[in-house]
């Protein structure tokens, strides 16, 4: 006999009928149900029947559905009511997980609900009540572009939707891997390994930046590198779609109420509400290669107050890298806004000073050939691309990268010692 | 598993009994336990016991045609 009869007329009243049944019937020992059954449906013999053969499925269910479609690896509590979209379907895929969880917006892990079902996606939906009107015309907008990029470095878009409430959703695809600076720690990459990774990190951009699209956003948990040691860059050109001032001062008191971001890949424009172009792209992988190298950010942000951070990457004059390495203050809050896949930047808790002797070990060196290696072109190089006038920096990625690979080539490079000293009194 | 069979009788399931399909999704699909499934729909455990052993038996009816 077919499911599909009994079911689809099937009212409410119908069907909290049967469960009841099925559930007292359940109470009772195995050879009284049948007896159970006849008496509770009082001749009603479709009843009857529907309640004895569900009965029989649950007898030969077994294991059915009690091992999880994806194994749990993850630990955690369970989310809020009404808000999880865990196990829901959105377009062609089915949620399984939450990855991480910002202010704006929530990612997900995603499985294609259709025949190629183990192939697993990042889906970025925006949280509720974020889904204002500006950001669903720039979603409109921005989805056609992204669906353009197509390089082996960066994590595709693969579609797009609205959920039924109305909140916009990116589904990318999923990369497994670490945030390049955690993975260039642990696998002891020496200097010259950190700037050949770094050279493919570039490429990407510059691919991206010939199709017009800024990315806005690099950073450690942007850019995650896979077990066979290729990087991917997540999340091109969705700052700015989801998050139009994220990194503006103005923005920042806002989003500090939700969760204190770490503006410390943005560029002094970007601070300062300027315009943002290719060469913001440039300062923020500047400030990765200044980490790649040194082990520190090229700041000190001692204060979380807006203005202050605003001060400070504006107007603070940077330390040479192959000064930078003996430094002994560090605090690195987790970088945090809009979550990334898969993880959010997880380094060790940086309270305690990152003794020269390990950034050195970890670069599979000594303190004093760190020091003497990144000395002279390599601080030239990284102080060329953190400049504080867009206009005195390296003109594109693609100009970044050969001066690097000038570097490796042991040519002479382009950057020079900044001769014209910022000074801090410049704004007053 | 027929997880594209599973993912129609789910969508049949819901249309009469939606919470009961929800809670397959966060046991199955999400790999919730009975308790944490619990907590997410505010349900008592209890409840979201009773009705996962009656969505299963419907769903194994669905998929195998046995029951």
């Amino acid at each position: 006999m077919g499911t599909d009869e009994r079911s689809s007329n099937m009212t409410p009243e119908q069907w909290e009928r049967i469960k009841e049944i099925f559930e007292a019937a359940l109470g009772r020992p195995p050879d009284e149900r049948s007896a159970y059954i006849e008496q509770a449906c009082a001749g009603d013999h479709a009843l009857r029947q529907e309640v004895a053969s569900l009965l029989a499925a649950h007898e030969r269910a077994g294991r059915f559905l009690e091992e999880p479609a994806v194994s749990r690896t993850w630990e955690g509590e369970p989310e809020v009511a009404g808000l999880s979209l865990v196990g829901r379907r959105l377009g062609a895929y089915r949620v399984i997980r939450e990855l991480s969880r910002g202010g704006m917006g929530t990612v997900y892990l995603a499985v294609r609900a259709d025949e190629i079902y183990r192939k697993r996606v990042a889906l970025k939906v925006v949280n509720p009540g974020m889904h204002t009107d500006d950001i669903l015309r720039r979603f409109g907008q921005g989805r056609q572009i992204l669906a353009s990029l197509d390089h082996p470095n960066i994590a595709r878009l693969l579609d797009g939707g609205a959920t039924e409430d109305g909140r916009p959703y990116f589904v990318m695809e999923y990369i497994e891997g670490e945030p390049i600076t955690q993975y260039c720690d642990q696998q002891r990459l020496s200097i010259r390994e950190r700037l050949r990774l770094f050279q493919q990190v570039c490429a990407a951009v510059q691919y991206a930046h010939q199709n017009l699209i800024v990315h806005r956003d690099l950073k450690p948990s942007n850019i995650l590198v896979t077990t066979e040691g290729a990087p991917k860059l997540l999340d091109f050109g969705i700052a700015k779609i989801l998050n139009p001032q994220l990194t503006e001062c103005s923005s920042m008191t806002m989003t500090l109420g939700v969760r204190p971001m770490t503006p410390e890949y943005a560029s002094p424009e970007q601070v300062r509400d300027g315009p943002v172009t290719t060469a913001s792209d440039v300062y923020s992988l500047g400030v990765l290669l200044y980490e790649l190298l040194t082990g520190h950010r090229p700041y000190r942000l001692t204060s979380h107050q807006p203005e202050e951070m605003c001060r400070i990457i504006t107007e603070t004059e940077l330390e040479k890298p192959s000064t930078a390495i003996g430094r002994r203050d560090e605090q690195r809050p987790a970088d945090a806004h809009l979550p990334s896949q898969p993880t959010a930047d997880q380094r060790p808790p940086a309270n305690g000073p990152l003794a020269i002797e390990v950034i050195s070990r970890q670069r599979d060196t000594t303190p004093q050939r760190l020091k003497q290696q990144l000395k002279g072109d390599l601080d030239n190089i990284v102080l060329m691309a953190l400049r504080k006038e867009p206009t005195r920096r390296y003109a594109s990625v693609e100009q970044f990268a050969q001066d690097i690979k000038r570097y490796l080539d042991g040519r002479p490079v382009l950057a020079r010692e900044d001769t014209l000293t910022y000074r801090t009194g410049k704004f007053i | 598993m027929d997880l594209v069979a599973l993912d129609e009788a789910l969508t049949r399931l819901a249309e009469f009994d939606p919470r009961q399909s929800r809670i397959v999704e966060l046991r199955f699909f999400g790999g919730l336990s009975i308790e944490e499934t619990a907590s997410v729909l505010q349900l008592s455990p209890a409840t979201v016991k009773r009705e996962w052993q009656l969505a299963k038996a419907w769903l194994y009816r669905a998929l195998t045609g046995e029951g």
